[in-house]
């Protein structure tokens, strides 16, 4: 199970993309605006997995101000942005700066629904890798940490 | 006369130096002992009296007159002025006693006929003619009985144009000499010169009025067929016809007052054809007395029969880049084979000056409506794009909706009907928007018919009234009638989408009034106000940008459409509340028929 904060101004698409994630056992908290969604990633504790934003409500650049919030946050949370016609430039710029995917919302004869799901799924693998990866690092170094003063000494023995 | 000389200046603030008065009558041929004669004679009071009154034309004939009668000791004396439409000479001022109206009244043809009056030939020659004996003279016509010597010297414009005649006659035979007969004609070129100063002075005017009419007016047809009344009316040429370029090929008439009138749009010269197309071509003007003596000459379409045809000229119309079309005028030859009148090259530059005018109007217009047409393609193209993403946005949903359906087919009949009712109103917010576009794209272009505002009006407010739910609105008017012509339904469209702004922002219990009165200018004034709060002197403009909105729903294009519409009825649309105080939104339109109560 991961958490999951869905924004977006369209009402009923933000309830049935949270339904559609919640089916896959997801907790999935709602945005209607940007200004909304940033003050609850900020107050999110922990902070959410994965971020699904439309990529234009109250302005061109509310998605990538969500994005903003979400790195600033947590530079691990993972950021999907859905597009509607003609924003896919927007969406490209926010994959530059760190956004998972984006998707299209409209893509004939496509369920979107799922392959957003699908997209989530694999943010949220891509995010516990990465989270083990750094979990790994963090107990090397500190096997690492714990021979150090050992081995350092010899070093400087043999010397 | 040509413009922006000195002369023009030192007319043109009622005054004049004696340089001034020594070049303009410079090409009329008199010597500097005349002017010493004339001085010697005339007091320098008189002089100067002649010269202050310069801007009265009146008094400065009278005066002159009155100086020549002095100078001469002669008994009767006439200022006449020729009128070569009619090929005769109307007599202007008299001096001295027994005129009566009926020798007031008489007009001497410009004619060398004998016996017809030495008044005509004069006109007609433009030479001075003095008579010691009238009872031997072959031209005399006895206006007075006593009449047994005269001179007549001519009035002559500096193109040596003559533009009319001094006359004096004496009861003594042998009165005058060479002496007197020079000083008549000094006399005659200062009265001379004043005329055509005020002849160029009420041209000059009525060219400046012209010029501002062309910067205000947007009616092309209308301001078309003003510049050729007012060619017509400056060069006293008999018919006038204007022919712009479209497609680049073609010369097509678009104004003309007599004959031709009928052929307007449909009279057409290929550029280089025929006199009119040749000017076209080259960009340079035709000036000529015989038309068809000219190789270019076809004769298409005349303003009157060929025949009649007595001088003709033509101008190209230059707009910044290139010629956009001609200007040419007529004048029909005289009664009296024996005279002509043909344009002068002054008459030349001021059709010349009236062409370049409409070519800066017509520039000025076209650059409008390419400026229009690019700033409503920008509006379309950023209209298309919100809508598509708006729309794009509603399908997603709707898609989700459909499928959850699908799957949900298990789940609690009221989560369903939930579904079906958010459904049912993205369809209808979809269509919404559609039409709103719809709307915007097809708001500029409207069907004019007769419309009567009350009628209409009155019995629109009375519907929508039902719908606006606790805001109240009411319709007023001192009038009867208010005709107009316009497209019924995109007004009351207009008007409904004002109504429904205004309940919008209008709290519970408020009121709207729609009301119908006349502007001071005799347009007719649409105002629908309302007792909400109104609207920030800053956002006052905004309000008809497209896409503009404090509304969440919807493309922003309300505002912008009802400008557009009213815009396409020729009239302004204007939001004149005072913020605090409730929004006030006036249009005006041009009025055909306003009736009182």
């Amino acid at each position: 199970m991961a958490r999951i904060l869905v924004v977006d101004d369209e009402e009923l698409a933000r309830e049935l993309i949270k339904r559609r994630l919640e089916r896959d056992g997801h907790k999935v908290d709602m945005a209607a605006d940007e200004t909304t969604a940033m003050r609850m990633i900020s107050e999110a504790e922990p902070p959410y997995d994965v971020i699904v934003t439309d990529m234009v409500m109250d302005s061109e650049q509310s998605g990538l101000n969500v994005l903003k919030a979400a790195l600033l946050r947590d530079i691990f949370t993972e950021v999907i942005i859905l597009t509607a016609y003609g924003n896919v430039a927007n969406a490209v710029e926010c994959m530059k700066r760190g956004a998972y995917d984006y998707v299209e919302k409209n893509i004939p004869g496509v369920d979107v629904y799922d392959l957003l799901a699908m997209k989530v799924e694999r943010a949220i693998e891509e995010r516990r890798d990465i989270l083990m990866t750094i979990h790994r690092l963090r107990l090397a170094e500190q096997l690492i940490h714990a021979r150090e003063p050992k081995s350092s000494q010899t070093t400087c023995d043999d010397t | 006369m040509e413009l922006g000389t000195d002369q023009e200046d030192a007319f043109g603030s009622g005054q004049i130096s004696g340089e001034a008065l020594g070049k303009a009558n410079g090409s009329v041929d008199y010597t500097e002992s005349t002017i010493g004669t004339i001085a010697s004679v005339l007091s320098l009071h008189s002089v100067s009296r002649i010269l202050n009154a310069f801007p009265n034309i009146e008094e400065l004939m009278r005066v002159a007159l009155e100086e020549a009668l002095k100078i001469s000791r002669g008994k009767h004396g006439f200022i006449a002025l020729v009128n070569y439409h009619t090929g005769e000479l109307t007599i202007g001022w008299v001096v001295g006693p027994g005129w009566t109206e009926e020798k007031r009244s008489t007009k001497f043809k410009l004619t060398r006929e004998p016996g017809k009056g030495i008044e005509g030939y004069v006109a007609l020659t433009g030479k001075p003619y003095l008579s010691g004996d009238l009872e031997s003279d072959p031209h005399h016509y006895p206006l007075f009985e006593d009449s047994l010597s005269r001179m007549v010297v001519p009035l002559k414009e500096r193109s040596g144009k003559t533009i009319g005649i001094l006359s004096v006659s004496s009861d003594r035979y042998n009165a005058f000499d060479e002496k007197d007969l020079r000083i008549m004609q000094a006399l005659a070129d200062i009265a001379a010169l004043a005329m055509s100063s005020a002849d160029y002075h009420a041209r000059e005017q009525k060219l400046i009025e012209l010029g501002m009419e062309l910067a205000s007016q947007t009616d092309i047809d209308a301001l078309l067929d003003k510049v050729v009344s007012t060619a017509i009316e400056i060069l006293q040429a008999d018919d006038c016809s204007l022919f712009l370029i479209e497609d680049g090929s073609k010369l097509i008439l678009k104004a003309s007052k007599g004959a031709l009138k009928e052929h307007v749009g449909k009279a057409v010269y290929e550029i280089g054809e025929g006199l009119t197309g040749w000017v076209a071509l080259n960009g340079e003007p035709i000036r000529l007395s015989d038309v068809r003596s000219d190789p270019r000459w076809r004769g298409r379409y005349t303003e009157v029969p060929v025949d009649e045809i007595g001088a003709f000229l033509a101008v190209p119309i230059m707009g910044r880049q290139s010629c956009k079309g001609v200007l040419r005028a007529i004048r029909k030859r005289p009664p009296d084979a024996s005279y002509s009148n043909p344009f002068t090259p002054e008459d030349q530059n001021l059709l010349y000056m009236l062409a370049s005018q409409v070519g800066a109007a017509l520039d000025r217009v076209e650059l409008q409506e390419r400026l229009i047409e690019v700033e409503r393609m920008a509006a379309l193209g950023e209209m298309s794009a919100r809508a598509a993403h708006m729309l794009g946005n509603k399908l997603f949903a709707l898609k989700g909706a459909l499928k959850e359906l699908r799957i949900a087919q298990v789940t609690p009949g009221e989560e369903r009907e939930r579904l079906y009712a958010a459904i049912d109103g993205l369809i209808r917010e979809m269509e919404e928007l559609l039409q709103e576009f719809r709307y915007f794209v097809k708001s500029a272009r409207v069907d004019r018919n007769p419309v009567e505002l009350v009628l209409l009006l009155s019995e629109f407010v009375r519907q929508i009234s039902h719908s606006t739910g606790e805001v109240s609105v009411h319709f007023e008017t001192h009038l009867d009638e208010a005709w107009i012509e316009g497209d019924a339904e995109r007004l009351k469209r207009c008007v409904g989408e004002l109504i429904e702004n205004a309940a919008h922002f209008t709290p519970q219990g408020g009121i709207i009034t729609v009301s119908i009165e006349p502007s001071t200018h005799g347009e007719v004034m649409i105002t629908v106000s309302d007792t909400g709060k109104g609207i920030p002197d800053e956002d006052k403009e905004k309000i008809f940008e497209p896409f503009y909105s404090t509304r969440a729903q919807g493309l922003g294009l309300g505002l912008a459409i009802v400008k557009s519409i009213v815009q396409a009825h020729g009239g302004t649309i204007e939001e004149c509340g005072r913020y605090g105080e409730g929004a006030k939104f006036v249009i005006t339109i041009p009025a055909a028929k306003l009736l009182h109560r």
